[in-house]
C-alpha cells in the first residue's frame, strides 16, 4: 500500500466499499454524495480551517489536499508557554547557580 | 575569534537551523524530488517534511523554487512544508513560520548577537523595574491591534481572561525578552553607538508581527531612564500636550493597514488602544535612543564606527546578492535579519530597490550608502582614518551598493555636499566675495535656464494640476465613451479643465467641492489669492517648481489629493506612525496605470510624513529644534555634512517611516547636538 493510501486510511478509515477516487479536479460538476453509513469525520488544514466530510471519497479527496484529523491534538499556546517558561527558568537558574552573565 | 564569540556564533547557528531541520523520522514520510508529478505528494504530506530535508533532496534540481513563509501555520508545522503550488514555471514551497515561535527564536538570535558587542564596563544603566511596564505594554499591543494579529497568528486570542493562554504566553515571552535585553545591555550601553551601523543589516522586524526588536530594546532603555530619573524632561511636556490632542481629538475608522513595507513601525488601525500603544512606544524608543547616544558619546570611536558601517553594508550587499541567487538563503535572510519584505528574487537591476528586503525602499538604502561614503571621504580628507586594503575593498562594495540602489538623488547630493565640504575645507581666503559671486552666478544661471527653457505657468501650477487629476471629481457623471477612449467622462472633464487652465471651475460644483480634500482646497486658495502682489512668488508655485526639479510632482499631487485633515488634525497630526486615516480616510481616483492602483502611495517626503504624524505645529517645533542643533553645532563636527545630506534626501523620501533610517538621522543629529542632557532642564 502506498504512503498516500496509508495516510488516507489513517484519517478516513478503511475503504470497506473498495471505492475508487474519481478525477474530481478535472470534473467541475462533481458533487460529493453523502454516505449514510459513513460516520462524519472532521478534518483540519494547516491554517486550522475545519471541514466535515460525509463520505469516504470526500474524506480521501480532502486528505489528498493536505487536510487531516490530527490538528486539534497539539496546542501551540501551551507549547510556547512551556518553552518560554523552561528557557526563562534555565536562564534564571544559571544566573543564580553559575553566575552566568550575558 | 575569542572562545565566547565562537560559542555564541555556533549557538546562533543552531537556534536558526534546528527548527528547520527537525522532522518525524518514524512516519516514513521523506522528501522527494519536486516536479509536476510530486506536487500532490507534498500537498498531502503537509507539516511532515522539514525545510532542510526538502532542500537537501532538491539542491541539485533545476526547477525554479521559491520558499514562501507561512506565518499563519501552527507551531507543529514550524520549519516544515505546509504546501506546494506551481505558478507558471515556479514552485512555491510554503514553509511554516508560526508568528509566536518565530518571535521567540528571532529574539534569542538578536539578543545573542547583541552580546557580541564588547563590554566597556560592568555598569548597568538600566533597571529591572522596567519589567513592571514594558512586558505589559508589548502585550497590550496584541489586544489593541486585533485585526493585524488575528490574521497573522493562528494561536491568536484577544479575550482578556486568565484562561487566555495566548496572551499569557505573549506576556511571559515579552517579560523574558525584556529581562534578557536588560542583562545583555549591562556594560555595553557605552559601546552601542559604535555598533549602530548594524541596524541596516539586522533590520529587526518580527515575522508576522507589527513590532521591531529595536522598539523593545530602546524603549526598555527609555523606560529605565524615566524610572531612574523620576522626572520628565522639558521637551517631554510638549509631547504630553500632543498626546492629549492625539487621544482627545480622535474618531475611530474601520480601515486596516497591514503595514506592508512599514511593518513593525506602523500603526495598523485607527483606534484609541493602538493609538495609545504607539504614542508610548515611540516616545520611550526615542528617549531611550537619545540616552544611548548620549551615554556612549565619550566612548564613540569613529574608526570603529566606520569599520562597522563598512562591514554592515558590505554584508548587506553580500547577503543581498547571495539571496537573489539562492532561494533558501533568500528565505533565511528574511528570517534571520528580520526583513520587512522578502529580498529580491533575481539579480537584475529593477526600477525599484535592488537591496529590497534589507531596506524597504531604494531611496533609504541609497541614502545610507551615500551617508557612509560621505563620512568616509571626509575622514580621508582629514586623514582621520588609515586607509587599508580591507577598507578599500569594502568601500568599493559600498559604492557598488549605492549604484545598484538606483538612488540618483543620493549620488547627486553626495557629490554636491562633498564639493561644498572640500571648498570650505581648503578655501582659506577671508574674502568671501568669490563665494558670494559664485552663488549669485549659479542662481542666475539656474533661474535664467528655468525661465528660458520651460513654461513658467505650467511649472508653477503643475502641483495643483497633479492633485486635481487624482481627486474624485465628477464622480456622479455616468461613464460613457468619449474623446479619450478608455478614460471615463468624469476624468475627461477634469483633464479638459486642466488643459484650459480652468481648474477653479471644477470646485464651483458642490459635489466636487465636497470631494476635494481639505489640503487641496487650502492650497488652491493659496495658489489663487484675491490679492496678487506682482513679483512676489506664490508659495504653492514655488513648491510646484521644487517638486518638478526633484521629480515629486505626481507623488506630492497624490498627497494633496489624499490628505484631508480637520483643522485640529492639521495642527497636531494623527499621532505617531498613524497613516491609516491618511491612506484610507479620503476617497480619491488614482490616475495611474491599473497595475499600480493597489500600490502603497506614501507621501514621498519625510516632511510630509511628519506633518501627518505631528501636524503643522509639531513639524514646526521639530524643524526649529533641528535648526537650533545646526546653529549651535561645532562646524568641524564630522556629522555636520552627513546630517545635511540626510536632511536633503529625507525631503524627497519616506525614510522616517523606516525605523533604521529614522534612528540614523536621530543619531546623526544627536551627534551634532553637544551635551544634550546638560542643556535639558528637568
Amino acid at each position: 500500500m502506498s504512503e498516500n493510501n496509508l495516510n488516507i486510511e489513517k484519517n478516513c478509515g478503511q475503504n470497506f466499499k473498495n471505492e475508487q477516487i474519481p478525477d474530481i479536479v478535472n470534473d467541475s460538476n462533481f458533487v460529493f454524495i453523502n454516505d449514510p453509513s459513513y460516520e462524519t469525520v472532521v478534518l483540519y488544514d494547516v491554517d486550522g480551517n475545519i471541514v466535515n466530510v460525509n463520505s469516504w471519497i470526500e474524506c480521501a479527496h480532502y486528505v489528498n489536499g493536505g487536510w487531516s484529523t490530527s490538528f486539534s491534538n497539539f496546542d501551540g499556546n501551551i507549547f510556547i508557554l512551556v518553552t518560554t517558561i523552561s528557557l526563562f527558568g534555565i536562564y534564571v537558574l544559571s544566573k543564580k547557580l553559575f553566575n552566568f552573565k550575558l | 575569534m575569542s572562545k565566547q564569540k565562537l560559542f555564541t556564533s555556533i549557538l546562533i547557528l543552531l537556534i536558526l537551523i534546528i527548527p528547520f531541520l527537525i522532522n518525524n523520522r518514524s512516519d516514513d514520510i521523506e522528501a522527494i524530488q519536486l516536479e509536476n508529478s510530486t506536487v500532490g505528494y507534498y500537498q498531502s504530506t503537509t507539516c511532515k517534511i522539514s525545510l532542510i530535508e526538502f532542500y537537501l533532496e532538491n539542491r541539485g534540481s533545476e526547477q525554479k523554487i521559491y520558499f514562501n513563509n507561512n506565518d499563519y501555520a501552527d507551531i507543529n508545522c514550524f520549519g516544515k512544508i505546509t504546501g506546494v503550488d506551481k505558478v507558471n514555471d515556479t514552485y512555491f514551497v510554503s514553509i511554516g513560520t508560526n508568528t509566536s515561535f518565530s518571535a521567540l527564536i528571532q529574539s534569542l538570535i538578536w539578543i545573542l548577537l547583541l552580546t557580541l558587542v564588547p563590554k566597556l564596563d560592568d555598569k548597568n544603566y538600566l533597571t529591572y523595574k522596567c519589567l513592571y511596564l514594558l512586558p505589559f505594554l508589548l502585550t497590550y499591543q496584541h489586544v489593541s491591534e486585533i485585526r493585524f494579529y488575528s490574521s497573522s497568528n493562528i494561536l491568536y486570542n484577544s479575550e482578556i481572561s486568565t484562561e487566555n493562554l495566548y496572551l499569557l504566553g505573549v506576556f511571559i515571552l515579552n517579560f523574558f525578552i525584556s529581562l534578557l535585553i536588560i542583562d545583555s545591555l549591562k556594560g555595553r550601553i557605552k559601546n552601542l553607538s559604535n555598533y549602530i551601523p548594524f541596524l541596516f543589516l539586522i533590520v529587526g522586524t518580527y515575522l508576522g508581527s507589527n513590532l521591531n526588536f529595536y522598539l523593545i530594546l530602546f524603549s526598555c532603555v527609555g523606560i529605565s531612564f524615566y524610572i531612574k530619573k523620576k522626572k520628565l524632561l522639558r521637551t517631554d511636556k510638549y509631547y504630553i500636550v500632543f498626546f492629549g490632542f492625539w487621544i482627545l481629538n480622535f474618531s475611530n475608522n474601520n480601515h486596516f493597514f497591514d503595514g506592508d513595507k512599514l511593518r513593525g513601525f506602523s500603526n495598523s488601525i485607527y483606534s484609541t488602544r493602538s493609538q495609545l500603544f504607539w504614542i508610548l512606544i515611540v516616545f520611550f524608543t526615542i528617549r531611550g535612543f537619545f540616552y544611548v547616544v548620549d551615554k556612549s558619546r565619550e566612548e564613540f570611536d569613529i574608526d570603529k564606527f566606520m569599520k562597522n558601517f563598512l562591514i554592515s553594508l558590505g554584508l548587506v550587499v553580500f547577503f543581498g546578492v547571495i539571496g537573489s541567487l539562492s532561494p533558501i538563503v533568500n528565505f533565511f535572510n528574511f528570517f534571520l535579519f528580520g526583513q520587512n519584505k522578502r529580498g529580491m528574487k533575481e539579480f537584475t537591476s529593477i526600477a525599484g530597490n535592488t537591496w529590497r528586503g534589507f531596506s524597504s525602499s531604494a531611496e533609504s538604502i541609497g541614502e545610507v550608502f551615500g551617508f557612509l561614503i560621505l563620512i568616509f571621504l571626509i575622514l580621508v580628507v582629514n586623514k582621520k582614518i588609515k586607509i587599508t586594503s580591507k577598507y578599500n575593498l569594502l568601500t568599493l562594495v559600498v559604492i557598488f551598493g549605492l549604484i545598484r540602489s538606483n538612488n540618483f538623488a543620493s549620488i547627486l547630493s553626495l557629490f554636491l555636499l562633498m564639493t561644498l565640504y572640500l571648498y570650505f575645507r581648503f578655501y582659506k581666503g577671508r574674502n568671501r566675495t568669490l563665494l558670494i559671486s559664485l552663488f549669485i552666478l549659479c542662481t542666475t544661471i539656474g533661474l535664467v535656464t528655468l525661465f528660458l527653457n520651460s513654461n513658467y505657468s505650467f511649472n508653477t501650477s503643475n502641483l495643483i494640476y497633479e492633485a486635481t487629476r487624482h481627486q474624485s471629481f465628477y464622480e456622479n457623471i455616468p461613464s460613457t465613451n468619449n474623446q479619450l477612449g478608455s478614460t471615463s467622462k468624469s476624468h475627461y472633464l477634469v483633464l479638459e479643465a486642466i488643459e484650459k487652465n480652468d481648474v477653479g471651475t471644477i470646485l464651483l460644483d458642490e459635489s466636487n467641492f465636497e470631494a476635494a480634500s481639505s489640503s487641496y482646497k487650502f492650497l488652491f486658495n493659496v495658489f489663487t489669492p484675491e490679492l496678487n502682489i506682482k513679483y512676489v512668488p506664490n508659495l504653492v508655485g514655488l513648491i510646484s517648481i521644487l517638486s518638478l526639479f526633484i521629480n515629486r510632482s505626481e507623488m506630492w499631487g497624490i498627497f494633496i489629493a489624499k490628505y484631508n485633515p480637520s483643522v485640529f488634525e492639521f495642527l497636531f497630526g494623527y499621532g505617531p506612525q498613524q497613516l491609516n486615516e491618511y491612506l484610507f480616510g479620503h476617497k480619491i481616483r488614482l490616475d495611474v496605470p491599473s497595475y499600480k492602483t493597489s500600490s502603497l502611495f506614501l507621501p514621498h517626503s519625510s516632511l510630509l510624513d511628519l506633518i501627518i504624524f505631528v501636524g503643522f505645529i509639531g513639524t514646526f517645533v521639530v524643524l526649529l529644534y533641528v535648526l537650533k542643533i545646526f546653529y549651535k553645532a561645532d562646524k568641524k563636527n564630522i556629522f555636520l555634512y552627513p546630517s545635511i545630506f540626510l536632511l536633503i534626501n529625507f525631503l524627497k523620501s519616506d525614510s522616517i517611516l523606516y525605523l533604521n533610517s529614522f534612528l540614523l538621522i536621530l543619531f546623526s543629529l544627536q551627534m551634532l547636538n553637544n551635551n544634550f542632557y546638560k542643556n535639558e532642564k528637568t
